[in-house]
């Protein structure tokens, strides 16, 4: 059987029930998805594997999401994990930083609905083929 | 031997104005050390002054600081408080209306559900605004505002509102440019300008318009216009409309969806940072808004 999965995201969020939406939703556009309650799995996961695109809440238990970007700065490992932030922290200072950090993009959650951000990553999947 | 008398009477002459002068100098001395012990006394006691007024200062910035960050932290923790279970119910709803896409339902399910979604909108509005409010509230407090081009402002804030409404109202832009500003900061600025060029646009029927101008008034101030062709203010209504945000019939039945800051936050935003609004309106024909701006920031 062909592995037709339009690719591979890691979705790092700790809220279950948010969680589930969207694994939901991006596994019916067939992407395949690895899942992390926190910034610890999330390290232990791009340990063996790095994934496409990687979705990231900011608030999380342990350390923050920006933390993680940059712990996974400091391992250097395979250049950089494009990732797409998905919050629902206070915009300015937060957006800031995420495009600092090299954010792909940056979602506020209560204002984007699951199919909103698997849309989003459609389109970057998309952009990401055509350059 | 009179001459050896003479020469001790005058020896002793000699030593005694010698001990008289000692005596006197001493005297001096003793004066001067005193003086000298005092000077040192007031000095010091000048030094331990200066030094409790720089740790007052600086515990007293210290603590701005921190109160400062403590307000950031607590309007970062609020607004992702509430926006976690507005998520919740938000997104709840989308999977509930893909759960029941096509399938057949009770004749009230589809509406319930339509009624639950608009509530989760206007709640994760509210909370927006609410934000913004606190955070433009926080920055209000900081020490200057770089002057910039309150015009940039707010013809972006018109483009984006016009859009939203997807061409069934016309903008107008008359905008007449000029000097930068620094009385209100372009976060306040952004927030009155969207909420009254919405109010505009939202109580304007489809096929009306709105048309926002800018311009320098002669004393220097900066000045900016929101005019609409939409239901207007009833004269009974005009008194309270900043101070409570009460709509009429009409403007109730067009707008079903949306509930901004209200013209009553809006007058306290620009006021509190030295500016007027002002409005003028006839129902059935439209309402003007205005607001008017100093050029320098006045300490109110």
């Amino acid at each position: 059987m062909t592995d037709t999965t339009k690719g591979t995201v890691l979705l790092v969020e700790d809220d279950e029930f948010l969680r589930s939406l969207i694994v939901r939703k991006l596994a019916e556009r067939g992407y395949a998805v690895t899942i992390a309650k926190d910034g610890e799995e999330a390290l232990t996961h791009l340990g063996s594997a790095l994934p496409d695109l990687m979705l990231l809440d900011l608030v999380l238990p342990g350390f923050s999401g920006f933390e993680l970007v940059a712990k996974l700065r400091e391992q250097g490992k395979g250049g950089r994990v494009p990732f797409i932030v998905l919050s629902n922290s206070a915009e300015s200072q937060n957006r800031q930083q995420a495009e600092e950090l090299g954010a792909a993009d940056y979602l506020v959650k209560a204002q984007s609905t699951p199919s909103d951000i698997v849309t989003r990553v459609d389109t970057w999947f998309a952009e990401r083929r055509t350059s | 031997m009179a001459a050896a008398y003479l020469a001790i009477a005058l020896l002793a002459l000699a030593l005694s104005a010698a001990a008289y002068r000692l005596s006197t100098l001493r005297r001096e001395l003793a004066i001067a050390v005193r003086e000298r012990d005092e000077k040192r006394t007031s000095l010091a006691r000048t030094s331990k002054l200066l030094i409790e007024k720089n740790m007052e200062m600086f515990d007293r910035n210290v603590r701005q600081q921190k109160q400062l960050e403590s307000k950031e932290d607590f309007v970062g923790i609020v607004s992702h408080q509430l926006r976690t279970p507005a998520t919740e119910v938000k997104w709840g709803i989308e999977a509930l209306e893909g759960e029941l896409r096509g399938k057949k339902q009770s004749e009230h399910a589809t509406e319930y559900l339509e009624k639950l979604r608009k509530s989760a909108e206007r709640m994760v509005r509210l909370i927006d605004s609410l934000v913004r409010l606190m955070a433009v509230d926080e920055q209000y407090r900081r020490l200057s505002i770089a002057p910039y081009d309150p015009d940039e402002v707010v013809v972006h804030v018109a483009e984006e509102v016009a859009k939203t409404f997807e061409g069934a109202k016309k903008l107008h832009l008359a905008v007449t440019k000029g000097g930068t500003i620094d009385s209100m900061d372009s976060d306040s600025l952004e927030l009155v300008a969207e909420n009254l060029i919405e109010n505009a646009f939202t109580y304007t029927p489809e096929g009306g318009s709105v048309t926002v101008s800018t311009e320098r008034t002669p004393d220097g101030c900066y000045s900016f216009t929101v005019k609409d062709t939409g239901v207007g203010i009833p004269k009974e209504k005009q008194k309270m409309v900043f101070v409570k945000f009460q709509r009429s019939e009409t403007a109730m039945r067009m707008n079903s969806g949306g509930m901004g800051l209200g013209l009553y936050l809006v007058k306290n935003i620009v006021e509190r940072q030295g500016g007027q609004v002002s409005f003028e309106s006839q129902e059935g024909v439209g309402s003007v808004f205005r607001v008017v701006l100093p050029a320098k920031r006045r300490l109110t």
